[in-house]
């Protein structure tokens, strides 16, 4: 041992050493976690963290609501209004929890291999869908992580002995994203002939029936049937309003990076079984991981919720880091000589079409028929290029660079529109900080006049979120002498004998979609102030004064 | 994209089902392929249903995805532990491409057909929707019943709850769901008759015949669905001012005949001469008349079902009936002796208990009749190798744990269903006809006459003989009890006196058929030959039509006792019909063109008979859409949105912005006018087949009463029922009469209502000085042209600390 060691050539450096792997997976996990810390301080409360929050309130408060879907992640939402009134320690909670999938996806490296694993974690890290779901408080705040977690010690075999109890507690009292992996696992694992239930099954059945249990108890909110919550989760999903936007608009505003690779990398893996006929079981929960999430998100693109495209990225990345690497490997074995110079032409020609297509996209119209045809023409030569470099087999492999370039920045185009949150369809409808504003002037009016805030039953679950913890409120569809302050639908005549209280107030904003498609979504790619944000109008009325 | 979106949910249970059906129905040259349609919904049904009443699924489209997502574990599973899957699917290819096939033509040939005639609106139309809205609205599971809030349905509503999943998983609106799921089952019926007698011919004709084979397949399409009564021919006569008086008379057509001078009774009293501008009959809905012909009851049968457009449970029931009819041929087939023991594997008792037992849930007459050809395939099998005391007990013991599950699987649907059927009745009455029997049921009928001229070559004489004196106990039997107990009744003579001599002549032909058919089946089945279910089946559809003639299921309709029951076996026997015939007609013909048989040519009068039979599909389909001229459109609703603007927008915005749990208040369906005396009076009473309960039936809200007559068929006619009934419309009526507009709300209150519809129907049927006095009391929660929607005020503190 000691002549090995002293046959090695002397570090100049005595310190500590860390390989540049080990660096690179320390970073991506820095990165991972660091796009999460927007949404959990400034991401506005909106879609589904906005229905989820009014639950959890409503239920640390005593009341009766539908909102409320006992999850463990929303009873401990749940538990901390009984200290605050804020949504940060559980958005912080989600967040910490999230923050253990890289660690997941490193214990994935035997899988997917090294470097197949650390794509993985990039892809997650930048999926916009995820950042959204992991640093914010919905009901699924725990839901990316226990899957990663579930995903890890499947994919590799592992034994949990009593652990499963536990897992299975946590899928029944997680939203959908653990049952759809545990589907597609009892999927791949039945379709592979297993003809006896294994003890870990019965274990993870007996902590979901457990699981199961401890939801129908509704945090002591009285018993109504039983409630499986992933189950609820999958039904709200599909009638609730999580989002302005339709599902597939989202998939189209956000999920394309993600989606298309990995459609294509599905193909690949596709033909492959088909070449070889060897089906490992990893190979077959993930593809039966895919087929359930993505039927999930094929049946839900008419609904109005991002969370089936959040289940989907998690098996995508999956499948796409393993293949992203390999692609990369690929590439460096290129001809690169001949392929950069034709390369750059192509990114030259490519460069000017999109020049002009920006430009469309900036003023949300096609440019005259002289402009059309430089652009038909210029994209047609870079695709003549990119022929010519397919067509040659030592240089078709480099073609990787740019088809992964071009995914990796619309990717982070996507990812900072989730990270660095704004007025954006993914958080849409949102409560604005002007629905808190308007509760606080409120209560300072009753204070100062006495009486009661009287709000109309229309806009009853609309006030639940901002008007946490304002005493009792008076819902009345008809104006009381009793109220101090009346919040009144907009559309609706003001009630008699009162004056209006200046300001254009609104209890929820709605982010638009872009509506001429392709061109203003290139447009909002790049500008994200392009959408229009449709207010829901309140009218606030007061007592006149003598 | 509505119409594609169905198409591809029915195409994914019907493939999620394809293990399943490989294990069930491998014997079959298309391993059941045909057959997965029913078999995935009726199984997706069953799961969403159960696990509904168990609280684990909510009300909404995901617990539809759940069910469906569920279907596809139990695939799974059925596949990983099925070596002989990979195999079977190879195998299966080119049938799975074909049962595809010809599911998508059917399916979008019938949207398209649809497509010109949508509405929801006539006859039972808006029952239906009202049904299906309810399986897919109902807040709680058992669901519902729209049309009497607070009360839990009481109907064989299972087709509805199919077509919900299928129409929640597309994400279509229900009055599109309505006419897909038509469409749905048409194409679902086609797949599973081809399916069924492809398999049968190619059981009887080995491979050299498939090309015959097919040819069932495709007569047995035909058969069902594009094949109808004779008596269109005589209607298109008549319509063209050629109709031939004697021959009219003859076959008892001449009430089509344009009327003398001095005659107006059982004749056509519209204008003489030509009634038609086209060269189809154009009169209003003249095919409808012909399902009546038989006094005293409906003859319908497949094709005018599907004309008509009413979304009934008999209708919906098709495909699972031919997969119950498909089980039990898969039971015969095999080869084991069917004890209590083959429950040491459970799965296909269990699958057999919930097929049948889903027969009772999706339409109760079909139950008994199905359940009873199982067991006769089951008795069959075992007698095989074994005495026939022996096989009795053996296949009572094995039938019995799938009997069993068939009822504990739909206790919750059972605990709430109050059947309106009092007893079994002999009828005293006129008997059918033997010339409309043959005009209705000849199309059908011929190719079971096709069958016993080859069904009997291979037996021997003497032995056939001995089969013909025990199967004439067929007919025998039901005749006796019936001669027994109107003797005992002291009505043997009306009834000898009352059913006319052509009423003893169809039922003699009936039972000659019936004799004929038993014999068959036992000389068949004793000689193992392939042709033995193909006579079973026959048998079957001839003793229902024969004792349909014999006896009634008495329920609420005493002026006409025997209509259900007649219309209701004679539908069964209709579908069996189709499936015999068209294997016997395959059958003969290839005969004819191999060996020359004699019998074979039969089959040739055979076809042109059941060829006479599809005109009525040629002249009615372009009657119901006018030629196909005008707008098309799938929304069953469409039209309304034309007609009145302002319900159709107040029926979209409650569908969107009401909970499901809200009980509505709008027209009972009784009229009330001021008298001269300035009092208010009732001046029509009738509620069903009118817009009583319209807004209800679209939505799935419920109303404290809709078609009262109806809720007296589905509860019975006790006098507390119709107490009730009563009472709930006076409550109704009395909220809009109210003299004293204060007492409104608290009337709604009475009601358990929080919503009160004010639109054309209630501005017809009640003084409108009160409506107009509305707005004082209630809050107005939509508005469109002359249509209101008021709510109760609100009144509620709550704490937000």
């Amino acid at each position: 041992m000691k002549a090995q060691h002293s046959s090695r050539p002397r570090s100049t450096f005595d310190g500590p050493s860390i390989s540049a792997g080990t660096l690179a997976w320390l970073a991506v996990g820095v990165a991972f976690a660091a796009l999460r810390i927007g949404p959990v301080l400034n991401a506005p409360v909106a879609g589904a963290e906005l229905e989820h929050l009014s639950g959890a309130w409503q239920a640390s408060i005593g009341n009766a609501d539908a909102r409320l879907i006992p999850t463990l992640f929303q009873s401990l939402t749940a538990l901390s209004f009984l200290f605050t009134t804020s949504e940060l320690p559980a958005r912080v909670t989600a967040l910490v929890a999230t923050a253990t999938i890289p660690f997941a996806i490193y214990g994935m490296r035997p899988v997917l291999g090294n470097a197949g694993a650390l794509v993985s974690l990039v892809l997650l890290a930048l999926d916009p869908f995820g950042i959204l779901l992991g640093g914010t408080a919905t009901a699924m705040g725990f839901d990316l992580a226990i899957t990663a977690w579930l995903a890890m010690v499947v994919l590799r075999r592992a034994d949990l002995r009593w652990g499963w109890v536990g897992a299975g507690f946590l899928v029944a009292t997680a939203g959908p994203l653990p049952l759809l992996f545990c589907g597609a696992w009892a999927a791949a694992s039945l379709t592979r002939g297993v003809r006896r239930p294994t003890a870990s099954t019965g274990l993870l059945l007996t902590g979901f029936v457990l699981g199961v249990v401890f939801a129908t108890a509704r945090l002591g909110a009285g018993l109504d049937g039983l409630v499986v919550p992933p189950i609820d989760l999958i039904a709200a999903s599909a009638n609730d309003a999580w989002a302005t936007a339709k599902t597939v608009d989202l998939v189209a505003l956000y999920g394309l990076p993600l989606l298309l690779p990995g459609l294509a990398a599905l193909l690949w893996r596709l033909r492959e079984w088909y070449r070889t006929a060897e089906t490992p079981p990893e190979s077959r929960t993930l593809m039966a991981w895919l087929a359930i999430t993505g039927g999930w998100l094929v049946f839900s693109l008419a609904d109005n919720s991002p969370l089936p495209a959040a289940a989907l990225a998690l098996p995508l990345a999956l499948l796409l880091g393993p293949a992203v690497a390999r692609l990369v490997g690929a590439a460096g074995r290129a001809e690169w000589r001949l392929a950069g110079l034709l390369l750059a032409g192509a990114a030259i020609f490519g460069g000017i079409a999109l020049a002009y297509a920006l430009d469309w996209a900036r003023l949300e119209k096609v440019g005259n028929a002289a402009d059309q045809f430089r652009v038909a023409g210029f994209a047609a030569l870079m695709v003549a290029i990119l022929v010519v470099i397919a067509l040659r087999r030592e240089t078709r492999a480099a073609l990787a660079v740019p088809g992964l370039a071009a995914g990796l920045a619309l990717l982070l185009a996507v990812s900072f529109a989730s990270a660095i949150p704004g007025e954006e369809p993914l958080t849409s409808p949102y409560a604005p900080e002007q629905a808190r504003a308007l509760r606080d002037a409120a209560i300072a009016i009753r204070e100062r006049d006495g009486g009661v805030i009287q709000v109309h039953p229309s806009l009853k679950e609309a006030t639940t979120w901002p008007f946490r913890d304002s005493g009792d409120l008076f819902l009345a569809s008809r104006h009381d002498p009793a109220a101090a302050v009346v919040i009144w639908p907009a559309e609706l005549p003001p009630p008699a004998g009162l004056q209006r209280l200046e300001g254009n107030w609104a209890l929820t904003r709605k982010v638009q979609t872009p509506t001429n498609r392709v061109l203003q979504g290139v447009h909002w790619l790049f500008d994200r102030n392009t959408l229009a944000v449709r207010p829901q109008p309140v009218a606030v009325y007061t007592r006149a004064k003598p | 994209m509505s119409v594609i979106a169905f198409w591809a949910v029915a195409m994914l249970v019907g493939g999620l089902a394809l293990p399943i059906a490989f294990v069930l129905f491998r014997r079959m040259p298309d391993a059941g392929a045909g057959l997965a349609f029913p078999l995935g919904l009726v199984l997706v049904g069953y799961g969403y249903f159960i696990l509904r009443v168990a609280t684990v699924l909510p009300q909404g489209r995901g617990g539809y995805l759940v069910a469906i997502a569920l279907l596809a574990l139990v695939s799974c599973a059925v596949a990983g532990r099925d070596r002989r899957f990979a195999s079977t699917f190879r195998r299966s290819v080119p049938a799975l491409l074909t049962v595809s096939g010809l599911f998508g033509m059917l399916f979008f040939a019938f949207t398209a057909f649809r497509s010109f005639t949508p509405e929801i609106g006539g006859t039972e139309q808006p029952m239906d929707l009202m049904y299906l809205n309810a399986t897919l609205q109902s807040p709680d599971y058992p669901p519902t019943d729209p049309w009497l809030a607070g009360e839990e349905a009481s109907y064989y509503y299972f087709g509805y709850l199919q077509i919900g999943v299928l129409t929640a998983a597309a994400n279509v609106p229900t009055s599109v769901g309505y006419n897909l799921g038509l469409a749905y089952t048409f194409a679902a019926a086609g797949t599973a008759i081809a399916s069924l007698a492809y398999a049968m011919a190619r059981r009887i004709l080995g491979s050299r015949g498939q090309r015959w084979a097919v040819w069932a397949g495709g007569l047995a399409v035909a058969l069902l669905l594009f094949t109808g009564s004779l008596a269109a021919i005589f209607e298109w006569g008549a319509a063209h001012g050629e109709a031939n008086a004697a021959a009219y008379r003859a076959f008892d057509m001449d009430w089509r005949i344009s009327c003398d001078l001095d005659e107006r009774e059982y004749c056509y009293d519209g204008p003489a001469g030509d009634r038609t501008d086209a060269w189809y009959p154009t009169e209003f809905f003249w095919w409808f008349s012909l399902t009546r012909i038989v006094p005293g009851t409906i003859s319908e049968f497949p094709l005018f079902s599907f004309i008509l457009g009413d979304l009934h449970p008999h209708v919906m029931a098709i495909p699972l009936v031919l997969l119950a009819v498909g089980l039990a041929m898969a039971v015969w087939q095999g080869r084991s002796r069917l004890s209590l023991g083959s429950h040491r594997r459970p799965w296909f008792g269990l699958l057999l208990g919930l097929v049948f037992g889903a027969l009772a849930f999706q339409n109760a007459w079909d139950v008994i009749t199905f359940s009873g050809l199982l067991a006769l395939a089951v008795l069959a099998r075992n007698a095989r190798t074994g005495g026939l005391r022996r096989a009795l007990r053996d296949s009572a013991l094995f039938l019995g744990p799938p009997a069993l599950v068939g009822i504990a699987a739909y206790l919750p649907w059972y605990a709430g269903f109050s059947s309106q059927a009092e007893g079994i009745f002999p009828y005293i009455g006129a008997g059918s006809l033997p010339t409309h029997a043959f005009l209705h049921f000849g199309p059908v009928l011929v190719g079971t006459a096709v069958l016993f001229a080859w069904a009997f070559k291979a037996t021997d004489r003497r032995a056939l003989a001995d089969f013909a004196t025990i199967s004439l106990w067929a007919p025998l039997v039901p005749f006796f009890v019936w001669l027994l107990v109107t003797t005992g009744r002291g009505e043997l003579q009306d009834a000898i006196d009352g059913r006319g001599g052509g009423g003893w002549v169809t039922l003699a032909v009936f039972a000659a058929g019936a004799w004929a058919a038993a014999t068959a089946t036992l000389s068949l089945t004793a000689g193992r030959r392939a042709a033995a279910p193909v006579a079973a089946v026959a048998a079957a559809a001839l003793l229902l039509l024969y004792g349909s003639e014999l006896f009634y299921v008495g329920d609420v309709f005493d002026s006409v006792p025997r209509l259900n029951t007649v219309f209701k076996l004679s539908y069964q026997a209709w579908i069996l019909l189709s499936l015999g015939g068209a294997v016997a007609i395959a059958v003969a013909l290839e005969g004819a063109a191999r060996r020359r048989a004699w019998s074979g040519w039969l089959a040739v009068p055979a076809v042109l008979v059941a060829a006479g039979g599809m005109l009525f599909a040629l002249f009615a389909i372009p009657n119901r859409t006018d030629g196909f001229e005008g707008e098309t459109a799938i929304d069953g609703l469409a039209y309304l949105a034309r007609t009145d603007p302002g319900e159709y927008a107040l029926t979209r915005w409650m569908s969107e912005n009401v909970d499901p749990g809200d009980v509505i208040i709008e027209a009972s369906g009784r009229t009330w006018r001021r008298g001269q005396d300035g009092r208010l009076a009732v001046t029509d009473a009738g509620s069903d087949y009118t817009d009583s309960g319209r807004i209800s039936a679209r939505t799935g809200l419920a109303t404290p009463i809709g078609w009262y007559f109806h809720e007296v068929q589905w509860r019975g006619q006790s006098a507390a029922n119709r107490a009730e009934f009563t009472r709930r419309q006076d409550l109704v009526d009395g909220i809009y009469l109210a003299e004293d507009v204060s007492a409104v709300a608290a009337k709604m209150r009475e009601a358990g209502a929080r919503y009160l519809v004010v639109g054309r129907a209630e501005q017809t049927r009640y003084p409108t000085e009160t409506l107009e006095r509305l707005d004082g009391v209630l809050d107005v929660a939509f508005e469109s042209g002359n249509v209101r929607l008021y709510r109760l005020p609100e009144r509620e503190v709550v704490t937000t600390s």
